[in-house]
Order: C-alpha cells, then structure tokens, then sequence
C-alpha cells in the first residue's frame, strides 16, 4: 500500500500534515507524536517582522467549536531562521513554512530567505482574519480586505513570488467569501503549487451577563468539528474548478473526517483543532487511513481522492 | 515527558453546592507532578464541550491517585460532576512549571498564601510539600461566602494558620482577602523576619496582591488564570504580558513579552507580570 502523495515536487509520505498554528513548531509534541511519522508539519505563521500578537482573551469555546484571534504572534523571520528551523530540520519529516507578509514585495523577501535556509516549501498566508489588511493597490478605494478574499490581490501575491523564487508554493484560503472557486482559480492561475483550504471562519461570541464580546479582538476565526461540513464542501467545490492538489482542512478529528476530506478531492489533509483535544490524533489519523485502504483494498490514495459519486 | 493518559474516577463528591472534590487514578503521573502544576481533563465521547479544561493538582493521594477540587461553572464542570464513580476521563500532564521553591530555600521568613475562591486548589499540594520543610505558612484564604469554603481543615491539619475573609462577611474578615493581607501586614512585626508569598485567584484579586507586596517590599509569585486551547504551549492562546525585571521588581518595562500561562507558567514572579492592559 502506498500513502505518499505528492505537493508540486514535493513529496509526502503519506496525505497527514498538521495545521499552522495548531501545532507552535512541533516540538511541544515530541512526547505525544511520533513526528516523524507525519506527512509534514506546517508551521505556526511566521512574519518578517516579529509579532506582539492580540490582546486576551484570544479564545473562547463554541459548541462543537472554538474561536482564536491569537493575531499571528511571533518571533519574526531571522529567529525562526536561527532557532526554530535546524530544530525543524531534525524532525525527520518535511517542513512547510507558513508565512505572511503584507506586501508582494515582504513576501518574496521571507520566502528568498526561507528559501536560502534551505525550505522546501512555503504555504502563504493569505487568510488570517485576526490582522489588519494593507490595501494592495493605491487606486482601490475599498476597505482593505483579507488578501484571499479578493481574486487580484490573491493573484498578485502568489504571481509575485511564484515568478521570483522556487519554492513548493501553497496558498492558503479563506473561507469568508462569495465564491471560493474564484479566489482558487486566481491562485492557481498565478502559478501556485497547491491550495490549503480552509482557514478559520470569521465569528464571534458574546458573554450574555457583561454583553462584552467574549474575544478581546471583538472576533475571531472559528475552527473545529462546527466548521467541517462547510469546509467539506469548499473542498469539494475547488476540487473540480482546479487541477492543482489542495490540502483540506477544517474540523478534521479522526480518519474517518480524513478520508472524508480526500473523498471530495483533498489530496492531502491537515488536522488542527484536535491536535488540541487529542494530541495524538495525527497518528490515529494515519493508522485509521492505513486500515481503510487495506479494508478496501487501496494501493495507491489515487483510488480515493476525488471519487464521492456526483 | 508529558502524558496522555485515561484516568478511572475514583471519587466525585459534593463539597459544597458547587463545588465537588474529583479523585482520579493516574499513578502513571501521580508520582511526577509538583504544586501548582495542573492536568487538562477531557470528556470523552463530547466534541462539547470540545476543548480539556485545565484544572490544578489538589493533592496526591496514596501515591496513585490525583485529587482536584472543582468549581461548577459551565458546560464542562457541570458534565464532569456527573460523571460516576468508575467512569473514565482523559487528562494530559504534568503541565506547567509549578511553584519555584528555591526562593524560599535561603529565607528564613514565614511563608504566605494568598487564595482568592478557586485558587484554593494547589495549596493543599504545596502546603505539604512545605510541611516536609517544616515552614511555618500563613494562609490567607478569600471566599464569596463561607458556605463556598473548602479544604480549610485539611490546610490547618497541615499545619497551616488560616485566615478567611468572605465577601459577605459570613465568615472572618468582611471584604476582599487582599484587604485583609494588607491589614496584617500593617503591623511591623509580622513582616520580621521577611514573608515570601504564594498566591492564586482572579486577576484583579493579583493585582491588588501586587500593590499590597509592592508597598511592603515583599517577594512572591503568582498563579495564574486563563481561557486554554492546547495547555502544552502550541496555540499561544493563554499568554499574559511580561517584562523583564529583576528580583527587586524594576518598574521599568523595557520589552514587553507575551509569555504562555500554560508553558511558561501558570506561576510568575509577581514582579514580571504586566497587570495594566
Ligand atoms: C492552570 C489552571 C488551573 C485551574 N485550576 C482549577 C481548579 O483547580 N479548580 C477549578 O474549579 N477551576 C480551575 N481552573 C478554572 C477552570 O479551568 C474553569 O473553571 C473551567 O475550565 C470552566 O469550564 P466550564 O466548561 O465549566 O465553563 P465554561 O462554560 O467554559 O465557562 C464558564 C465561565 O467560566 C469562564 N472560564 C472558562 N474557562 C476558564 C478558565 N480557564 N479560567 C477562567 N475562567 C474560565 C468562562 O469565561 C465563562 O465565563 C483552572 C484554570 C487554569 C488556567
Ligand atoms: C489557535 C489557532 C491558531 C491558528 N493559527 C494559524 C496561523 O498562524 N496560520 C494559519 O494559516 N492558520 C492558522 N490557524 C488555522 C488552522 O491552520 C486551520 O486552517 C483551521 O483551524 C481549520 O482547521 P481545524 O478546524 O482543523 O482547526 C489557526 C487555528 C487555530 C485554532
Ligand atoms: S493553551 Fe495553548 S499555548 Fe497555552
């Protein structure tokens, strides 16, 4: 039975990779994962500059859900370089390095330097809905807005840095739109590798007796079990409007919302808010892949991605 | 070495009409925490609640057994107490990094405790570990009413002096426990020689501890309280803000740092803590 897969020229040993931001940078769960059994590990967002991150609260439960507007904190470009990434390296998997950027011109910058440290490949950040948007052209009178809600902006960023650096090149999606297939096809288009999709959903939540919203960023982006049917859907929408490979995610917590994800066309999966529930669910994910493919008699993933009879 | 382990109930009984005191079998990790160090409890068979609820290590009992003291506040607690002798929870520890105790190797004061409603919870822990010391410990125990007390007999069998202040006054001093520190401390002698001191509770009770330690020239730490995603410091979701200081407790905020109340606490020098927003 074979589970690798591959990303642009990128290949995995098998289709489970753990979401950014859901996993700091692996090695607070060297007790609990096996991680060099993961298809890859995705990192928590990095910027070029360092990041305070938002004010708290930065959490709050939903039902089946949770709410984050953790506002990308971290040490910024040159100290992921030098601290975070030898560790990665050593981890006997690959490493994809989320990045965000305000500017096509900060993006190109952090992936070149990524790019020289010696990563493979660079998932784009195009969809967190807890930082503040620049606007990318001087004419547009509109409110600046998530990169990946906006087909051109979506377009300039991944064109840019597609055509300065050769990295394997994710874009990460957001699924607060009208019409995700057209921000994918965009990405596609502007020579990206692959597709991560789903981000965090725009929400919030408000305590009844204080009626002070429960995050201190007034909202934040809603992940988990809540969020899978939707994400599921988006998957299955850009699965047939693309060619590229796309990475599913959004309320995956165990093999079966896996395969499930695979079935409407992911090639690969990421598992994020469970890693925070079961922090081991990233293995059962991979032995409860293993077992479907040998109940089922499944050589090769290709017998799976992208087969839901419609 | 962090644990992910099933752990049977052992008790889960009614301490007051909120709150209950939970007995878990995990000797796996009974024998491996330290005060002030907490588990993250699952339900399981629930994906709601979805996320583990943090909650600290009361006691350990006949070295296999963790025993907690839990308040009901919401969904989770409410499912927990339950929850039949017998039936199973997952908990993830040891997590945190406790109550530093070399502060107090080299001094010879009294030790104080400052517990503010559920921060009751990891003194019984730690009043034991300071028992073996033979410390002398004061401790300054703040309650909405007394009928919400808990654990009092078992911090005096410990030999802990216990001070109570309840916000109705239907027990001890009326009024804040802060209030009542700052009182005690108002009298000279009791600051000779020099108390150390542990505390928990909510933030504002903390806060108006920092001032009261700060007017006193006393050294402490705190055990803090935040909204948890992971609890292994991957989601940078219970951060608090930080400065450098030093041991005299500069006023200087140089670099402010989000540290993670899960990771690098939940205990803080009481002078590193950024209590304005
Ligand atoms: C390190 C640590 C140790 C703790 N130890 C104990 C303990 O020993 N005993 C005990 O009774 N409680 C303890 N707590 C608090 C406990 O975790 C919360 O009361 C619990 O998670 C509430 O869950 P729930 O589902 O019942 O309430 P929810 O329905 O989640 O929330 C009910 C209310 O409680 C608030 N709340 C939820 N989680 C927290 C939290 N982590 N901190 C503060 N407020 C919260 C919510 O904002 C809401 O207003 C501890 C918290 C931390 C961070
Ligand atoms: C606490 C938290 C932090 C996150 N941080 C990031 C991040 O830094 N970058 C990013 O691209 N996605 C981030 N995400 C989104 C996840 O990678 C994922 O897209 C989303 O949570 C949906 O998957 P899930 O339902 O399995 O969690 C974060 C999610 C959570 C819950
Ligand atoms: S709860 Fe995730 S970093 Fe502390």
């Amino acid at each position: 039975m074979d589970l690798s897969i591959k990303i642009g020229k990128l290949k995995l040993k098998n289709p489970v990779t753990v979401a950014s931001g859901t996993f700091g940078y692996a090695e607070e769960f060297k007790d609990l994962v096996k991680l060099s059994d993961l298809g890859a590990i995705i990192t928590k967002t990095i910027t070029k500059e360092p990041r305070l991150g938002n004010a708290t609260p930065r959490l709050a439960e939903t039902a089946s859900g949770m709410l984050n507007a953790i506002g990308l904190q971290n040490e910024g470009l040159d100290n992921f370089i030098k601290v975070k990434l030898p560790k990665l390296k050593k981890m006997g998997t690959k490493i994809i390095v989320s990045v965000s950027a305000n500017s096509a011109l900060e993006f190109i910058y952090c992936v070149r330097k990524l790019k020289d440290a010696g990563v493979e490949a660079v998932e784009l950040n195009l969809s967190c809905p807890n930082i503040k948007y620049a606007k990318l052209k001087a004419s547009n009178n509109e409110k600046a807005r998530i990169f990946a809600q906006v087909a051109d902006d979506t377009y300039t960023l991944v064109s840019a840095v597609a055509k300065k650096t050769d990295v394997v090149l994710i874009a990460k999606l957001s699924p607060n739109v009208t019409d995700i297939t057209e921000i994918a096809i965009a990405a596609e288009k502007a020579g990206a590798d692959a597709l991560s999709l789903v981000n965090t959903f725009s929400a919030m939540a408000i305590d009844i007796d204080t009626c002070n919203p429960r995050l201190a960023n007034v909202s934040g982006g809603l992940s988990g079990p809540a969020i899978k049917p939707i994400a599921l859907k988006m998957v299955y929408d850009v699965f047939k409007a693309v060619r590229i490979p796309i990475i599913g995610m959004g309320g995956i917590m165990n093999a079966d919302d896996a395969i499930e994800f695979m079935i409407a066309g992911a090639t690969a999966i990421s598992v994020g808010t469970a890693n925070f529930v079961n922090p081991g669910v990233s293995m059962e994910v991979i032995a409860g892949i293993k077992s479907y493919c040998k109940k089922k008699k499944i050589e090769n993933l290709k017998q799976i991605i992208g087969t839901v009879k419609t | 070495m962090l644990y992910d382990l099933k752990a049977k109930i052992i008790k889960n009984k009614k301490l007051t009409p909120s709150i209950y005191y939970l007995e878990l079998k995990i000797p796996k990790l009974a024998g491996k925490l330290i005060p002030g160090q907490f588990l993250h409890v699952r339900l399981l068979g629930t994906t709601d609640p979805l996320l583990r609820r943090p909650l600290s290590v009361n006691r350990i009992v006949n070295k296999n057994n963790v025993g907690i003291v839990y308040k009901v506040v919401g969904k989770g607690t409410y499912l927990l107490k339950e929850m039949a002798v017998g039936e199973t929870v997952d908990v993830l520890g040891p997590l945190g990094n406790g109550f530093d105790l070399s502060k107090i190797e080299n001094n010879k004061g009294p030790v104080i405790f400052v517990a503010g409603g559920m921060g009751i919870a990891p003194f019984v822990f730690l009043a034991k570990y300071l028992r073996v010391k033979k410390r002398k410990v004061i401790a300054f125990v703040g309650m909405d009413t007394k009928k919400e007390l808990v654990v009092i007999d078992e911090l005096k069998k410990l030999g802990c002096k216990v001070k109570v202040s309840t916000d109705d006054g239907s027990r001890g001093f009326k009024g804040y426990v802060s209030d009542m520190l700052e009182k005690y401390l108002a009298k000279p002698q009791t600051r000779i020689p020099k108390p150390y001191i542990y505390a928990c509770g909510p933030k504002p009770m903390l806060k108006a501890l920092r001032d009261v330690a700060a007017s006193y020239n006393l050294k402490g730490q705190v055990s803090l309280d935040e909204m948890m995603g992971c609890g292994i410091g991957a989601c940078l979701g219970c951060v608090v803000k930080t400065r450098n200081f030093t041991e005299q407790g500069a006023k200087e905020v140089k670099e402010i740092v989000y540290k993670r109340i899960c990771k690098d606490g939940p205990v803080f020098d009481i002078n590193e803590i950024i209590w304005e927003d």
